[in-house]
């Protein structure tokens, strides 16, 4: 569903991403680890067609982002770190927008299920998202994906600043959204995160997808060793 | 798509406290400008119809005298008032009120509006036409420098393009939503503009193609801003950037190209001073017909002229009043002279319109004030036409008089004309330019205008395509 090809970003001389070679199938979920700087956003931001790539493709649903980004957009959903809504709007009604600009249209009761899939308190529909918390923010995020009917979903660090409670609940969303065929591609810095929620787990250090592997094959000991090994050796 | 957007934005705009005190704001600025602009309109038309009765009054109350005395004495012809004025006074507080009429010579208008204020009044006035031509544009401004710059600062851009929303589908809803909202305000105001005018005294009916063209230039006019403010978010990194770009243009092009043209075009093409005026005049005049000289070379060809004309050889012989002949005939030409100086002036404004016209495209406001002065008859164009009608009916009544001479005068010492003479001359009525005629004299303006509106759409949407955000 997800597919990097030699994909490579440069500012420069910069080297932002190079050659990243990356596929997500639908129900993985794929988190890319790496400290800041490492090319995760990058990575995120060319497939959503946000910046263009220097080489390479990003494709998704075999579709080039860059050749028919409207088309691509069509099949992807986004939460970033900050989940942006309006908070002069309530939950309900960020959604009712959001989706009608991916050209659906839902009875209200169908949205509020949503909403209440997504995990957020029903006493919160109607509260203006100024009221709300980072956590409730990004699972109005989930429903808005589940309202496009997305089939591959981009997570920018989406637990980064959640409580552990809250970082759980979205840990087992993101499950259930696999299971029912959704790919993921998961930037975060938190090792047990990406262990707990992932399929495939990739470490990336200054632009370059180093490794890459099952998380079932590995426990959170080895991912830490691995990364740090990986974080503290020169390229 | 755009109308999700469209409706998106005015249901943001209407929950936003600030729209809401900016609009209360605005709607009281134009409801007070309007109601002070309705109180002084009645307040000169009330002057204006006592003026006109009294001053006939005055010259139908003369005694038994001399035509030609009462010529000289005169008589006033004093300025309408349109009743559209409560829109927009344009210049009118500063050009003269009332022309006397007098034999030999053509007076400019006098009594101005200003002369009768304090010196506080020139800190500015709160008009109809103010409200629209700054504060307007100001309201939008701040009602729309963030449609953008808000969604990049928040990042909510980045959700809206996932979603499936284009630059310029995003472009056209905003741009919409800031459209109707203008369109809205601009409603109410014409409302109370049309309820105030439904209540005035008029002498004059006003057609409803000229509420229409004064809608229209106004709406143009909005309509650029509404286009240059999405523009400007589109572009700007930041609220604080965009907002100071867009003050920057309100300021070039409300106050700094208007300042700029009519500096330009006083010095392209100036005006005489009133001296050069006068002497311009007395030199043409000089070697001409005169109705008190009986002894220069033009006099002595007229009457040649009458006397040929009346087969006979002497002024005696003539069967009628030699001098009313000459008067009235030296008057006419005495008012040509005056008529082709006064053209040569109204040449001289009509380049100066062309300098105008020519800033209109760095300034949305110069064409859009052209127009609006014309319609609500408070520009130049109007005064021109008014002080022409006047020297046109100074001529017919001089020339009543003289001719009144010409046929009952001869052979009596000292003539005294009887007091029904001053109520047989006609009364002076002005007839207004018509409206087609007007709209025909501006049409370059409403191209201007109409150029700006198209021309800044579409430059919207053409640099609005892609929005830098990340």
């Amino acid at each position: 569903m997800l597919q990097a090809i030699n994909l490579s970003k440069t500012y420069g001389k910069y080297h932002a991403l190079k050659d990243l070679n990356l596929k997500v199938n639908s129900g993985e979920i794929f988190c890319l680890l790496g400290a800041n700087g490492a090319g995760k956003t990058t990575t995120i931001n060319l497939f959503l067609n946000f910046i263009t790539p220097s080489s390479g493709k990003a494709r998704i649903n075999n579709i080039s982002v860059s050749e028919n980004p409207v088309e691509t957009k069509k099949y992807v959903a986004y939460i970033p770190e900050n989940l942006a809504l309006y908070p002069e709007l309530s939950g309900l009604e960020n959604l009712t927008y959001f989706t009608g600009l991916a050209n659906k249209t839902y009875h209200k009761d169908h949205l509020v299920s949503l909403l209440k899939r997504s995990g957020l308190q029903k006493d919160a529909f109607n509260k203006r998202v100024s009221e709300y918390s980072k956590g409730m923010r990004q699972k109005v995020g989930i429903a808005i994906a589940l309202a496009k009917e997305a089939k591959a979903l981009l997570l920018d660090e989406p637990t980064s600043g959640l409580d552990p409670k809250a970082s759980n609940e979205f840990s087992d969303l993101l499950k259930t959204l696999s299971a029912d065929g959704i790919a993921i591609l998961m930037t975060t810095h938190d090792l047990f995160r990406a262990q707990v929620t992932g399929s495939h787990i990739g470490i990336m250090k200054e632009g370059r997808l180093l490794e890459k592997f099952s998380s079932k094959k590995v426990s959170l000991s080895e991912l830490e060793k691995t990364y740090l090994n990986h974080m503290n050796t020169a390229l | 798509m755009i109308t999700r957007i469209l409706q998106h934005e005015l249901k943001r705009s209407l929950r936003d406290g600030r729209t809401n005190i900016l609009f209360i704001g605005v709607v009281m600025l134009s409801i007070t400008s309007i109601i002070l602009s309705f109180r002084d309109y009645q307040l000169i038309h009330e002057q204006y119809l006592e003026n006109v009765h009294q001053v006939r009054v005055n010259w139908e109350s003369q005694a038994e005298k001399d035509p030609h005395d009462a010529a000289h004495d005169g008589t006033y012809v004093i300025k309408p008032i349109y009743p559209l004025v409560i829109f927009d006074k344009g210049i009118q507080a500063y050009t003269g009120q009332v022309v006397h009429l007098g034999a030999h010579k053509r007076n400019q208008s006098t009594i101005n509006e200003s002369k009768d204020r304090s010196g506080m009044f020139r800190f500015g006035e709160l008009t109809p036409n103010f409200v629209l031509v700054y504060i307007f544009p100001l309201l939008l401004i701040f009602l729309g420098y963030n449609v953008f710059t808000e969604e990049k600062e928040r990042q909510t851009i980045r959700l809206l393009l996932v979603q499936g929303a284009t630059f310029r589908q995003l472009s056209l809803g905003k741009w919409l939503a800031l459209f109707v909202q203008m369109f809205l305000l601009f409603l109410s105001f014409m409302i109370v503009a049309l309820i105030s005018f439904s209540f005035l005294e008029k002498e004059v009916q006003v057609h409803w193609s000229e509420w229409a063209g004064l809608a229209l230039t106004y709406l143009l006019y909005f309509t650029s801003f509404t286009s240059l403010i999405v523009l400007v978010s589109g572009k700007a990194k930041h609220s604080g950037s965009s907002l100071t770009i867009l003050l920057s243009i309100w300021i070039v092009v409300t106050l700094i190209v208007p300042k700029v043209s009519t500096n330009l075009s006083g010095t392209l093409y100036p005006f005489p001073t009133l001296q050069t005026f006068k002497d311009n005049i007395i030199e043409d005049q000089t070697n001409g017909l005169n109705g008190h000289n009986f002894w220069n070379e033009a006099a002595q060809d007229f009457q040649k002229e009458v006397l040929e004309a009346y087969g006979v050889s002497s002024i005696e012989e003539l069967p009628i009043e030699y001098s009313g002949l000459l008067l009235a005939e030296g008057e006419k030409y005495e008012s040509e002279v005056y008529t082709k100086h006064f053209d040569l002036l109204q040449d001289q404004y009509k380049k100066q319109q062309l300098v105008y016209r020519i800033c209109g495209v760095f300034s949305p406001m110069l064409p859009t004030r052209f127009v609006s002065m014309a319609l609500t008859r408070t520009d130049y164009g109007f005064l021109w036409h008014f002080e022409d009608e006047a020297e046109r009916y100074r001529v017919t009544f001089n020339t009543a008089l003289n001719m009144n001479i010409a046929e009952k005068a001869k052979g009596i010492d000292h003539y005294k004309a009887e007091a029904s003479l001053w109520s047989s001359i006609p009364k002076f009525q002005y007839q207004w330019q018509a409206v087609k005629e007007l709209f025909l004299n501006h049409l370059a303006e409403y191209l201007i205008s109409i150029g700006w509106a198209v021309f800044s759409f579409l430059l919207m949407l053409f640099v609005n395509r892609t929005i830098k955000f990340v």
